[in-house]
C-alpha cells in the first residue's frame, strides 16, 4: 500500500476573489521550460481555478515546455501535459489531472472511497473542513464546494469533521458507503446569546451598551461565598476585593472607579428582578463586617449580567450610578429531566506563611536593651535615679520560641454538596436546587455553615397567560474572629506578641495581655473564651403573571419580597478580657423586610425591515427595618449564655426604619436589518429620603450601535463588527441615612435615668439626589466567526451633586453636615479578549480582560486638602483614596542635622527623618503630602481553559499593577525599643552611629513615636500578580458513562491562590482595613485569603 | 375583558403610591414641633450631651498634659504630653469640637427656655444652660487662649475672642447661673452652690483672690459640705464633700467611663489599662496619706489610678466640683497669712501634719502640692501649673505648649480661626 493524498491547492482569500468575478479561462505563457509544479502554479494564479489530483499520479518536479497565447486552458493543459500522460478535467472551479488510462468519473464507481459534502445548516458548502476518520491518520479537507473524498478503511468507522466556529460532528459510517452529507452547527458566538437586560431580555447582537456576562460553571467555580466575590478578575472593569480572608466578610466592588464618596459605593444587586437590600450581613462592627451576598446560593446561579455604562443601568434610575449586578437564577427547560448532584471537600490553608519574618528571642532582647542605653543616655539618667530605666532578659531563657501563627491558624477543612432537579415540559417548567456546606477559615474558631433552597416554576395556564414563581430560602450561620480594626483581633495580637512570650502559664492559666507577662491580649484566650456568630437567615420570592393579551405584547406583574433576619450575638464569658464580672452577651437583632410591587410591559413588533420594541412599566418598593439591641452582663455560671440569665442589663436600644422608593422607567428600542439599532430609557424615581421639593429626580439615557458586518459592503464573513456609544444620567441616594433631610430631635439623651431629648441634626432641605453622567463608546469585533472576539470601551462618568459628610466648624454645632457638593470624575478603558484556538487535539479557550481608570475628584468644597485619618485625604484634582503622608527622609545620621524644636521634643541622630516641605523646623499637618494611590493602573484576570479528549486544565491569574498599600500593620514590628514583637530585618539592621543605615531607625525606649509616624517609609507597593486558580478536570468518555446509565460524571481538582508575585512585604496586598473608597489600601494586619486546595465530583443523570 | 379589568387594576394600585414616600423617623420630632412642654425632657438631654460630647478623654486631658499619666509600658510624661500637643491629635480635636457640640446644646435649651413663662422651671432651666456655658467656656479659654465665642447658635463662622473676653462671659453666666439656680437637692444636678463652686475657681484663675476666698468660704461655712474621707468619694458616693458632679452612668448609655482607660486585664477591674501614674505619682502620698490607697494602686508590678473603680461597664460619677477644692482655693487666694489654716485643716483631715511654711513662695509651692494629691485623676493639674507659672519648669515642655494648638480640621473649615497658637 502508498499513500495516496487528495490535496486541495486553494487559498480562501483567492476562492472569494473567484466567486466576485468568475474564473479567468485563458491561459498566456511567454517563456517556455519549467517544472510541473511551476506551470500549475502559473496556471492557477491566472485563472483562478485548482488543481486536484493524485500525488502518485503527477510528478511535479517533471520539466515541461508550455507557451501559450490566449490559449483555452484545458487544451492547453492537455496539451502541455500530453507527454505526463495527464489529461486535464474541469469540475467547477477546479482541475482534476488524471493518468489518461484511468480517466473515468470523478467519483468512483466502487465504494473503495466515500465521497462528501459539508455544509451548515443554512446549505451552504464549508470549505476548508477536516474530515478525519478517528483512530486512523486519514483525513480530507473540504474544497470550495463542501466535497470530500476519502478512503474507507473496509470496515465501520467514524468521521470527525471539525471546522473553526462550528461544533465538530462525529459521524459513523459503514464501510460501503459512497456518498454522505454532513450538516455543522455554528458554534454560539458571543455576539448571538441572550443578554438579560433590566426588565427584559435582548440578543446581544441589538444590545448598544456595555454588559458584561458571566455564567458560573463547574469550570469557573471558586471557593467563593457571594456572588460578587466570584466575579474578581472575571469582567473588565469591575474590581472586587474582601476585608481580609476570613469567611464571608464584607467585599468591596467597585465598577468602573469610585463614583461616589460616601461609604457605600456597591453596585445595585437584582435576582431575579428583586433589587436587593445590601445593608451589610452583620450588625456589630466585630473588627470587620460581613457581607449581606454570601447567604445567596452560587450553584443556583444561571447568568451574572453587569451593566457597567449608565445606558444599561440607567434603567435602574437612582440606585444605578455604581453599576448594577443583574443575577439570574436557574430555571427548568422543556423536555430535559435532569438530576445534578455535586460535591466538592477541601481545605484552607493560611498562605505562604514565611513572606513576613518575625526576630527571634535573642535579637529581640539584645534590640530592647539598645534602647535603653539608648534612653538612659538621652535623658541623661543613670543607676539610682528615679527615671532609670534597668535592662530586661529573656524570662523563659533556653525555651523555645512561641509559633504564635501557629497557634491561632489550622488548615480549614470545608464540604459543598449541591443537587439540583430540572426539567418541564411545554408548558411546565420547574427547578428544584439544595445546596448545603460547612466550612472552616483558617484562623482557629472562623467558620461557616450554609444551606440553601431553592425552587422556580412556571406555567402555562392558557395562550394568554403564564404564572409563576421564584423562591428561595437561604441561611448562613457565621462564627466570627474579630477582624483587623477590633482590640481582640487574632491575628495582629498573636503575631505583635515578643518572641519568647507565651500562651498559657506553667498552671495552665493564661498569661494576661496588656501586662508585663505578656504584651498583647492572648489571642488563645481571645478566641477560646468568647462565642461570636451571626446567623442570617433570607427569603426571597416572588410572583409573577405574565399576560400575553396579543402577538407582541407582553405584561408582567410581580410581588416580591426580600426579608432577612439576622441575629448577631457575642458572649465573653467570664475569663475573656472583655468582661469583668461573670460573663456579657452582646446580642443585637435585625428583621428587615423589602416588598415590591411592580408591573411592566413589553412590546415587540417586526414592520417590514424594522425590529420594534418597547418597555414601559411602575414599581414601588418599600423597606423597613426594625432592630434591637442588648448588653447584659453577669450570668450566674459560664453555662448560662441567653440573655434571660443575665442580672445586668447596662444597654437596652431598638429602633425602626422606613424607607420607600417609587418608579416609572420605560425604554424603547429600534432596529433597521440588525445594522442600526437605537435604544432610549428613561426612569422617574421618588425616594422618601428627601424633601418633598426634591423628592422626584429623573434619568435618561439614550444609546445607538451600528452593526457594520451587516452592510452589503462588508466583505469579511468570518468577522463581525459592531460599533456602539451611549449617555446616560444614574443616581445614587445610598449615602444619606432614611432621614436625612429632617431636621430632628431625637430621644436617647438619658441622665440619671430620665429620658432627655435633644437636637441630633440640623437637617438639610436641600438634599437631592447624587447623579452621574455616563458617556461610553466602544465596539464589538469578532474574527474567524469568533474565534478571536474583542470587546473594547472607553468611558467618562461624571458625577455631580455629591453627598458628602461636609465638614463643618463645630461652633454649628456639628462637625459634619450630609450635603451634595463636589463633583468627580472617571475615564477609562477597558478591553476584553476572547480566543478560542484548536491545538492539534487540543483546543484552548482564552480570555483576558484589562482595565484601566482615572479617578479625579474635580471640586469639593475648596481647594484645600481635606485630611480623612493619618492616611488618608481628599484634595480637589486628586484622586479619591489618595495616600496623605509624611515623606521618609531616611535617618538623621548627627544631632546637629536634628532642627531645634524637634530636638527639643527630644528627636535625636538615628531617628526618622521626615522632610519639612515648610522649612520652619515643625513636622506637622503641612508637612504631609498626597503621595499614591490604592487603586491600580491596570487590572484584571486572564483565564485559560485547555480540553482534550476528557480532560480539562483551567488556569486563571489575575493582576493589578501600579497599585501601592499603606502597609499600617508594620507601624508595629518596625518600633525598635517597644515591647513588641519586631520584624527580622528591622531588628538586625538598626541605626548604630553615623553612616551605619539610612533605612532602619535606632531603637528607643518609650521615645519611639517619632519613628514611626505615618510615612511613605511603609507606602508599598501592591501590584501583584495571582495564580487565582488551577484545575483538573475529567469528564469521563460517553463510552463509559453509557454503561454508568448517567449523562454526565466528572471529577475534578482545584487549587486557589496557590501562588503571587508581588513585592508588597505583607501577606496579602488585596486586603483592607475599610471598603470606602476614600480609606481603601491600608492593610492593618488583615487575615490574608486562604490557599484553598479541593476535590469535587459532578453528577449528571 | 378579563384582561383589560386586571390591567386597569394594576395601573390602579401603581398610581396610588404617592402619599406613601412620605415617612417620618420614630424616635425623633422636628424642632418646629418641640414646645414649652418639652422643655423638661430638653434640659434632661443637656445634661447628656454636656456630659458625653467632649468624650473621655477630655475628662483626663489635664492628668496627661499635667504630668500625672504617662502611657502604659512608659514611664516618660513628656512621650503622653507630645503625642497630644499637635493639631491633628484626635484628643485635642474631641476637646474642642466636644465642648462646641455641647454649646450648641445649651445654646439651643437656653433658647427654648428663654420663650417659657416666669416661673421655677424657666429659672431653673435658664440658671442650668448658663452654668453649662460657663463650665465649657472654662474648659475652653483656660486650654485655647482665644477661643470662638457665641451665646447664640449660628452657622455662620465666628472668629476667635480675646480670652478676657471669655472670662467676662464666664463670669456673667455664672452670677445669672447663681440669682436663677436654687438648693442642691442632688450632687448630679446643678445648683446655686455649683455655680459658686465654679465662680470662686474661675475668681482665683483671673486673680480676684478676694473673691475667690470669699465665695470659696461661704460654701465652707455651709453645713451641708464638709470634708469627707475618699473611701466615701470615690467608692460608696455617700460623701458631704461633693458640690456637682456628673453622673456618668453607663445604665444611660454613657460612654465616659474612665475606669476603662486605667486597669488591665489582669486586675479584677479590667480594662484597657491606656494610661497608668506617672512615677513621680507614685511616690507622691506618704504613707500617713489616707488618699493614696484609693488615688494609686499596686497590682502584680503595674500601676493603676485608683478613682474610678467600677469597671468597663459600671458607673463612676466625674466630679466637677467637692469642697476639699474650696478649702485650697481659700487657701491659694489668701496666702501664707490667710491661708494656711484652710491648707493644714485639709491636710490633717487627709491624715497629715500640719506644715508652717516660712515664706510666700513655701507655701504656695505647698498648696500646689496639696491640689496635686488631692485631685490626681481628676482634670485640674495642666492648667494648675500653667496659671501659676509652674508648667515648663515642671513638665519639661516649652513655653509655647502651654496652649493647646487648635485642631487642624477646624481651621480647615473656619478661615477666621488662624492663625494658629504660635509655633503649632
Amino acid at each position: 500500500m502508498f499513500k495516496k493524498f487528495l490535496l486541495l491547492i486553494t487559498a480562501a482569500a483567492v476562492s472569494l476573489s473567484i466567486q466576485a468575478q468568475g474564473p479567468v479561462r485563458q491561459i498566456t505563457i511567454d517563456d517556455g521550460t519549467m517544472t510541473v509544479r511551476q506551470l500549475l502554479d502559473e496556471v492557477e494564479r491566472q485563472s483562478g481555478l485548482s488543481f486536484a489530483y493524485d500525488n502518485s499520479d503527477v510528478d511535479l518536479g517533471a520539466v515541461v515546455r508550455a507557451k501559450a497565447n490566449k490559449e483555452d486552458v484545458l487544451p492547453f493543459l492537455d496539451r502541455v501535459l500530453a507527454a505526463q500522460n495527464l489529461k486535464a478535467q474541469l469540475d467547477g472551479a477546479r482541475i482534476y489531472l488524471k493518468k489518461v488510462a484511468e480517466v473515468a468519473p470523478v467519483v468512483p464507481q466502487k465504494p473503495k472511497s466515500l465521497a462528501g459534502t459539508v455544509k451548515d445548516a443554512a446549505g451552504t458548502p464549508l470549505i476548508g473542513a477536516a474530515v478525519l476518520v478517528q483512530g486512523t491518520q486519514t483525513y480530507a479537507i473540504t474544497d470550495l464546494d463542501g466535497a470530500f473524498s476519502i478512503k474507507s478503511p473496509g470496515a465501520p468507522f467514524t468521521l470527525e469533521v471539525s471546522l473553526l466556529g462550528f461544533r465538530t460532528e462525529t459521524v459513523p459510517c459503514s464501510p460501503d458507503l459512497a456518498t454522505i452529507t454532513i450538516v455543522l452547527q455554528e458554534e454560539t458566538t458571543f455576539l448571538e446569546e441572550s443578554v438579560v437586560v433590566g426588565y427584559g431580555s435582548q440578543r446581544r447582537e441589538l444590545i448598544t451598551n456595555s454588559i458584561a456576562k458571566f455564567k458560573p460553571g463547574d469550570d469557573n467555580l471558586r471557593q467563593a461565598l457571594s456572588p460578587s466575590e466570584m466575579l474578581q478578575g472575571r469582567v473588565a472593569g469591575m474590581t472586587v476585593s474582601t476585608q481580609s480572608g476570613n469567611l464571608g466578610t464584607a467585599e468591596r466592588v467597585s465598577i468602573r472607579g469610585s463614583a461616589s464618596l460616601n461609604a457605600s459605593n456597591e453596585p445595585l444587586y437584582v435576582v431575579d428582578g428583586i433589587p436587593l437590600n445590601n445593608s451589610a450581613g452583620s450588625l456589630y462592627s466585630y473588627g470587620e463586617d460581613l457581607s449581606s451576598l454570601s447567604v445567596l446560593n452560587l450553584s443556583d446561579i444561571e447568568s451574572i449580567e453587569v451593566l457597567k455604562d449608565a445606558a444599561s443601568a440607567a434603567i435602574y434610575g437612582s440606585r444605578a450610578t455604581n453599576g448594577v449586578i443583574l443575577i439570574t437564577t436557574k430555571s427548568g427547560r422543556d423536555g430535559k429531566a435532569e438530576t445534578k448532584v455535586s460535591y466538592n471537600a477541601g481545605v484552607n490553608m493560611f498562605p505562604r506563611k514565611d513572606r513576613v519574618r518575625y526576630t527571634d528571642s535573642a535579637t529581640w532582647v539584645q534590640v530592647y536593651n539598645a534602647g535603653i542605653d539608648n534612653y538612659n543616655a538621652q535623658m541623661g539618667y543613670v543607676l539610682g535615679d528615679a527615671g532609670y530605666v534597668a535592662h530586661i532578659m529573656n524570662p523563659y531563657e533556653g525555651l523555645p520560641d512561641t509559633d504564635w501563627l501557629g497557634l491561632i491558624t489550622r488548615p480549614g477543612i470545608f464540604h459543598n454538596v449541591d443537587a439540583s432537579f430540572s426539567g418541564g415540559n411545554k408548558k411546565t417548567k420547574y427547578y428544584i436546587g439544595g445546596s448545603y456546606r460547612t466550612e472552616e477559615g483558617v484562623i482557629k474558631t472562623n467558620d461557616i455553615q450554609k444551606g440553601n433552597l431553592k425552587v422556580n416554576v412556571s406555567t402555562e395556564m392558557n395562550k394568554w397567560l403564564t404564572v409563576g414563581s421564584n423562591l428561595s430560602g437561604n441561611f448562613i450561620k457565621t462564627n466570627r474572629v474579630p477582624g483587623a480594626n477590633l482590640g481582640s483581633t487574632a491575628l495582629a495580637r498573636a503575631v505583635e506578641q515578643r518572641p519568647f512570650d507565651r500562651p498559657y502559664k506553667p498552671d495552665g492559666s493564661y498569661y494576661l495581655g496588656g501586662t508585663s507577662e505578656l504584651s498583647r491580649h492572648n489571642p488563645v484566650q481571645l478566641m477560646t473564651e468568647s462565642t461570636s456568630y451571626v446567623n442570617n437567615y433570607r427569603f426571597l420570592g416572588s410572583v409573577y403573571t405574565d399576560i400575553h393579551p396579543l402577538e407582541g405584547l407582553n405584561i408582567k406583574v410581580s410581588y416580591s419580597t426580600d426579608a432577612s433576619y439576622t441575629l448577631d450575638y457575642i458572649y465573653y464569658n467570664a475569663n475573656h478580657p472583655y468582661c469583668e464580672d461573670n460573663g456579657r452577651i452582646i446580642e443585637k437583632n435585625r428583621f428587615f423586610i423589602s416588598n415590591l410591587l411592580e408591573t411592566f410591559a413589553n412590546y415587540q413588533h417586526k414592520f417590514g425591515d424594522f425590529d420594534f420594541n418597547a418597555m414601559a412599566g411602575h414599581s414601588f418598593q418599600k423597606t423597613v427595618n426594625r432592630n434591637n439591641s442588648m448588653d447584659v452582663q453577669n450570668f450566674p455560671a459560664t453555662s448560662f449564655d441567653t440573655v434571660g440569665s443575665a442580672a445586668v442589663f447596662s444597654g437596652v436600644s431598638g429602633g425602626i426604619g422606613e424607607y420607600a422608593i417609587e418608579s416609572w422607567f420605560a425604554r424603547s428600542g429600534v432596529a433597521w436589518k440588525d445594522r442600526y439599532v437605537l435604544t432610549a430609557t428613561v426612569r422617574a424615581d421618588g425616594s422618601s429620603r428627601f424633601s418633598p421639593k426634591h423628592r422626584w429626580g429623573l434619568f435618561p439615557s439614550v444609546s445607538a450601535g451600528w452593526n457594520i458586518s451587516k452592510e452589503p459592503f462588508w466583505k469579511w464573513s468570518a468577522t463581525d463588527l459592531k460599533l456602539r456609544a451611549s449617555y446616560g444620567k444614574t443616581g445614587n441616594q445610598d449615602g444619606i441615612s432614611n432621614y436625612g433631610w429632617q431636621a430632628s430631635i431625637s430621644s436617647g439623651s438619658n441622665y440619671d435615668g430620665v429620658s432627655g431629648i435633644a437636637v441630633s441634626s440640623s437637617g438639610n432641605e436641600n438634599l437631592t439626589w447624587e447623579t452621574a453622567d455616563q458617556y461610553d463608546v466602544g465596539f464589538d469585533l469578532s474574527f474567524w466567526k469568533g474565534r478571536l472576539g474583542i470587546i473594547f470601551d472607553a468611558y467618562l462618568k461624571n458625577t455631580y451633586n455629591l453627598l458628602y459628610s461636609k465638614p463643618m466648624a463645630s461652633t454649628t454645632g456639628f462637625t459634619s453636615l450630609t450635603s451634595n457638593i463636589g463633583s468627580m470624575r472617571n475615564f477609562g478603558f477597558e478591553l476584553t479578549l476572547d480566543g478560542h484556538a484548536d491545538l492539534g487535539p487540543v483546543k484552548w479557550d482564552s480570555s483576558l480582560n484589562i482595565s484601566h481608570n482615572t479617578n479625579e475628584l474635580t471640586s469639593l468644597l475648596n481647594k484645600e486638602i481635606i485630611s480623612l485619618n493619618n492616611y488618608h485625604a481628599l484634595q480637589v484634582g486628586k484622586e479619591v483614596g489618595a495616600f496623605y503622608l509624611y515623606q521618609f527622609d531616611g535617618i538623621y545620621q548627627y544631632d546637629g542635622e536634628v532642627p531645634d524644636p524637634q530636638y527639643e521634643l527630644g528627636v535625636r541622630a538615628g531617628d526618622v527623618k521626615y522632610h519639612d516641605f515648610d522649612g520652619n523646623g515643625i513636622i506637622n499637618d503641612k508637612d504631609r503630602i498626597i503621595v499614591g494611590s490604592p487603586n491600580p493602573i491596570l487590572s484584571g484576570g486572564w483565564s485559560n481553559t485547555f480540553k482534550c479528549k476528557g480532560v480539562e486544565l483551567g488556569v486563571f491569574l489575575t493582576y493589578s499593577l501600579g497599585n501601592e498599600v499603606y502597609a499600617l500593620w508594620m507601624q508595629g514590628p518596625t518600633r525598635l525599643g517597644n515591647y513588641q514583637g519586631l520584624l527580622d530585618e528591622w531588628a538586625k539592621h538598626y541605626w548604630t552611629g553615623p553612616g551605619s543605615t539610612n533605612t532602619y531607625q535606632r531603637p528607643i525606649y518609650s521615645l519611639h513615636g517619632q519613628n514611626v509616624q505615618s510615612s511613605t517609609n511603609y507606602l508599598k507597593d501592591g501590584s501583584n500578580i495571582r495564580l487565582a486558580s488551577l484545575s483538573l478536570g475529567y469528564s469521563l468518555p460517553a463510552s463509559v458513562i453509557e454503561k454508568l446509565n448517567v449523562k454526565g460524571l466528572r471529577v475534578y481538582l482545584q487549587g486557589e491562590n496557590l501562588a503571587i508575585l508581588s513585592r508588597y512585604p505583607g501577606w496579602d496586598p488585596d486586603t483592607s482595613t475599610s471598603v470606602d473608597p476614600s480609606l481603601i489600601g491600608v492593610d492593618n494586619y488583615g487575615v490574608p485569603r486562604a490557599t484553598v486546595c479541593k476535590l469535587g465530583v459532578t453528577l449528571t443523570f | 375583558m378579563k384582561k383589560t379589568l386586571f390591567i386597569l387594576l394594576t395601573i390602579a394600585l401603581a398610581s396610588s403610591c404617592a402619599k406613601m414616600l412620605e415617612l417620618y423617623p420614630h424616635s425623633a420630632v422636628a424642632p418646629e414641633a418641640v414646645t414649652g412642654s418639652d422643655v423638661p425632657q430638653l434640659r434632661v438631654g443637656m445634661y447628656w450631651k454636656v456630659q458625653e460630647l467632649p468624650g473621655r478623654t477630655s475628662y483626663i486631658i489635664e492628668d496627661m498634659l499635667g504630668g500625672n499619666l504617662t502611657l502604659k509600658n512608659s514611664t516618660s510624661t513628656m512621650a503622653l504630653i507630645n503625642s497630644i500637643l499637635n493639631a491633628q491629635s484626635d484628643i485635642v480635636a474631641d476637646a474642642w469640637q466636644g465642648a462646641y457640640k455641647a454649646l450648641y446644646q445649651v445654646n439651643n435649651v437656653y433658647g427654648i427656655a428663654e420663650r417659657l413663662p416666669e416661673g421655677d422651671l424657666r429659672n431653673q432651666v435658664l440658671g442650668e444652660a448658663c452654668y453649662f456655658r460657663a463650665y465649657i467656656y472654662f474648659q475652653l479659654v483656660t486650654r485655647w487662649g482665644d477661643v470662638p465665642l457665641l451665646t447664640r447658635n449660628t452657622v455662620d463662622d465666628v472668629p476667635r475672642e480675646k480670652a478676657e473676653k471669655v472670662w467676662e462671659q464666664i463670669l456673667k453666666d455664672l452670677d445669672e447661673a447663681i440669682l436663677l439656680l436654687g438648693d442642691n437637692t442632688s450632687v448630679y444636678y446643678v445648683s446655686q452652690d455649683a455655680a459658686k463652686a465654679l465662680k470662686a475657681r474661675a475668681l482665683l484663675y483671673t486673680g480676684d483672690k478676694a473673691g475667690a476666698a470669699a465665695l470659696a468660704e461661704e460654701l465652707i461655712a455651709m453645713p451641708r459640705y464638709k470634708l469627707d474621707s475618699f473611701e466615701h468619694i470615690f467608692r460608696d458616693g455617700t460623701d458631704s464633700e461633693t458640690i456637682f458632679s456628673f453622673k456618668c452612668a453607663t445604665a444611660d448609655g454613657s460612654n465616659i467611663t474612665l475606669s476603662n482607660l486605667f486597669y488591665s486585664y489582669n486586675h479584677p477591674n479590667k480594662g484597657t489599662y491606656s494610661y497608668m501614674p506617672a512615677p513621680d505619682v507614685m511616690t507622691l502620698f506618704e504613707d500617713s496619706d489616707k488618699r493614696k490607697e484609693i488615688t494609686v494602686t499596686v497590682l502584680d508590678g503595674l500601676n493603676f489610678i485608683n478613682k474610678y473603680p467600677s469597671g468597663q461597664t459600671g458607673t463612676d460619677p466625674f466630679i466637677v466640683s467637692r469642697l476639699a477644692e474650696m478649702y485650697l482655693i481659700s487657701a491659694e487666694a489668701g496666702g501664707v497669712d490667710g491661708g494656711l489654716a484652710r491648707l493644714n485643716e485639709l491636710r490633717n483631715e487627709r491624715g497629715l501634719a500640719s506644715i508652717y511654711p516660712m515664706t510666700e513662695r513655701a507655701f504656695q509651692d505647698a498648696v500646689m502640692l496639696e491640689r496635686r494629691r488631692e485631685f490626681v485623676g481628676e482634670n485640674t493639674r495642666f492648667t494648675d501649673l500653667v496659671r501659676t507659672g509652674r508648667a515648663v519648669e515642671e513638665l519639661g515642655i516649652q513655653e509655647y505648649q502651654q496652649l493647646l494648638p487648635i485642631p487642624e480640621s477646624e481651621l480647615q473649615n473656619n478661615e477666621l480661626l488662624k492663625p494658629q497658637n504660635p509655633k503649632y
